[in-house]
């Protein structure tokens, strides 16, 4: 098969991870196989159910949209994993190694204190909605569970950054 | 305080820090430091960033793309092309951008564009005598017009930002992309007839009928895309799902190039990259809560109309912004981050907003392959070794070519409002 190569999906392959890590990785890459296959099976169903049977699928653009949140985040966490979020490295690509490397180290560090410090007003966000028992509009699914979506998404982040962090050079 | 605002994130960006971490930790250091707010508004902006019907059409369209742009399909396409323009001189050059265009309606990714086109024509460009600066220019220029050409994960995201109708985007950006493509056509065109090239196949009308039943089946899918939103039959998210279902239809019993495990191969990396588009998109729901609050676009808006320009020149200046802008940042993150600065300043200069987004678009089009940070150079000397000097040197005429297209675009704003009866 001659996929396109979508050379933005390809790990830099810098850093060596623990085989555990490399296993996570594929279950979760699966998982957000299925989710974008849920999302356009859903999709298709909805249409099909408004046209022919005139009776859509009840909820499904808030279902679709929430698996797109979910996905988004757990994403992202491959995203960390593989080293391939969007950065500007014109200048620091004229770095010295050691110099690229403070600053990978230190970015690293920032993504770890940053997200950690966001993940903790999310999770004292999703106390006070569920505490009250928010649901949503259509599918009347608690809305804790969709915005858990942030703090572990975030949390397997911080993980990832770790392990690029102390992962053995190639 | 308002300085180290501006200038730590511009410390982190050169540092190389991810886009979306910036912008998190500006809008982060604001909430605690500055507002003074409870940062649990930090989470809710960023839900509210990514939770929107409309960005659904984001990795639906990124996995038709993944689904379509296979090497199969990509081929019978430029068969078609050379069939149609081989007469002419220039012939494999014109393939190239004609190609790229029409890919450029099957998936809204440039680099995923300039490397399934490059595969194809890389080679034959060189041996049909274009140098190899000349051949890389082309490639990477014409798959920038597919920012601009419909369906645009650009004009998606433009669309939801700057609260103006997707469907209108679309439509009202076809134009300029054609006007795209022909610019790039007519240089390429007097350019072999100066270097005395001439064309490649004869011209024969059977040779073009037998490639359009070839390439029928590819050349269906935006056809059920556009049918399908200005036939109002779906809203452009559902149009983008029906649109993967018909590429994995195709590819699977069509064509026979994909089974059950590429198809879930083939999502799983569509999602992952419709996670690195839309992380930005959360952390830019938190930056542009912070513009917000803080009056940065009021002011800006007052600063702009002190100095009393009228709208060609706030055009002119936005534009060099813009382009500067293009050559650093993708355009995922300099559309977030940039629609809510300059969207007012335009508005304020009575510049119609779905016209200055296909301005932004094609802006951020030439931003594709202007040196040094347009990502699809990345892709050509990823895939080829280009050295980067014969890069720059086969981009710099087409980066010409696209300004002049970009003028017209500018300031005929009828090119673009013309198709939505503007």
């Amino acid at each position: 098969m001659d996929t396109s190569p979508a050379p933005l999906v390809e790990a830099r392959g810098d850093v060596r991870l623990p085989g555990a890590a490399r296993a996570v990785e594929r279950a979760l890459v699966l998982l957000l196989g299925v989710l974008m296959l849920l999302i356009v099976g859903l999709n298709v169903a909805n249409v099909a159910g408004r046209y022919l049977l005139s009776m859509p699928v009840p909820a499904a653009d808030e279902i679709m949209t929430f698996a797109m949140v979910w996905g988004v985040f757990l994403g992202a966490a491959v995203v960390t994993l593989r080293g391939t979020h969007l950065t500007m490295d014109l200048i620091v690509g004229l770095l010295p190694p050691a110099a690229r490397r403070a600053a990978e180290v230190a970015a690293s560090l920032a993504l770890i204190g940053v997200l950690g410090f966001v993940a903790l007003q999310s999770l004292e966000y999703i106390d006070v909605i569920g505490g009250i028992g928010l649901t949503s509009m259509a599918a009347g699914l608690p809305m804790a569970w969709v915005h858990a979506a942030i703090p572990i998404g975030f949390g397997l982040m911080m993980v990832a950054a770790l392990l690029r962090l102390f992962g053995r050079r190639a | 305080m308002t300085a180290a605002l501006v200038a730590f994130p511009l410390v982190m960006l050169a540092a190389g820090f991810p886009v979306f971490l910036v912008l998190l930790a500006a809008a982060t250091a604001y909430a605690v430091f500055v507002a003074g707010v409870p940062a649990t508004v930090l989470h809710q902006a960023m839900f509210g960033g990514v939770e929107s019907f409309a960005l659904l059409s984001i990795p639906f369209f990124l996995f038709a793309g993944e689904l379509m742009t296979s090497g199969v399909i990509a081929r019978r396409i430029v068969d078609l092309v050379v069939a149609v323009v081989g007469r002419l001189p220039g012939s494999l050059a014109l393939a190239t951008v004609g190609t790229s265009t029409i890919v450029g309606a099957i998936s809204g990714s440039s680099a995923a564009a300039t490397a399934t086109v490059g595969r194809i024509l890389y080679d034959p460009l060189q041996r049909s005598g274009y140098s190899r600066p000349f051949a890389t220019g082309v490639i990477a220029a014409s798959a920038g017009i597919d920012v601009v050409i419909p369906p645009s994960i650009a004009m998606i995201l433009y669309g939801v930002v700057a609260e103006v109708s997707v469907p209108k985007l679309f439509l009202a950006g076809v134009l300029p992309g054609l006007l795209l493509a022909g610019f790039m056509a007519a240089f390429i065109v007097a350019h072999a007839a100066l270097a005395r090239m001439g064309g490649t196949v004869p011209f024969s009308l059977a040779r073009i009928a037998t490639a359009l039943v070839r390439s029928l089946w590819a050349l269906g899918m935006p056809t059920i895309v556009f049918v399908g939103i200005y036939g109002g039959i779906f809203s452009p998210t559902e149009a983008a799902g029906i649109a993967c279902v018909y590429a994995a239809l195709v590819s699977a019993l069509v064509y026979r190039d994909i089974g059950p495990r590429a198809l879930l191969q083939l999502a799983a990396d569509a999602m992952v990259l419709t996670a690195q588009i839309m992380i930005i998109v959360a952390a830019a729901g938190v930056f542009a809560w912070m513009l917000t609050t803080s009056g940065t676009p009021a002011r800006l808006v007052g600063w702009i109309a002190g100095m009393e320009l009228s709208a060609w020149q706030v055009l002119l200046v936005i534009n060099v912004v813009l382009l500067i802008a293009g050559c650093f940042i993708d355009p995922t993150s300099a559309i977030l981050v940039l629609t809510p600065l300059l969207l007012p300043i335009v508005r304020h200069a009575g510049i119609d907003p779905i016209h200055f987004g296909i301005v932004m678009t094609v802006n951020l089009s030439i931003g594709m392959f202007t040196p040094p940070f347009g990502l699809n150079l990345f892709v050509m000397q990823s895939l080829f070794g280009v050295p980067t000097g014969e890069l720059y040197r086969g981009v710099l005429p087409f980066i010409a070519v696209q300004i002049a297209a970009l003028t017209v675009v500018t300031y005929v704003p009828a090119l673009s409002l013309i198709l939505i009866g503007g």
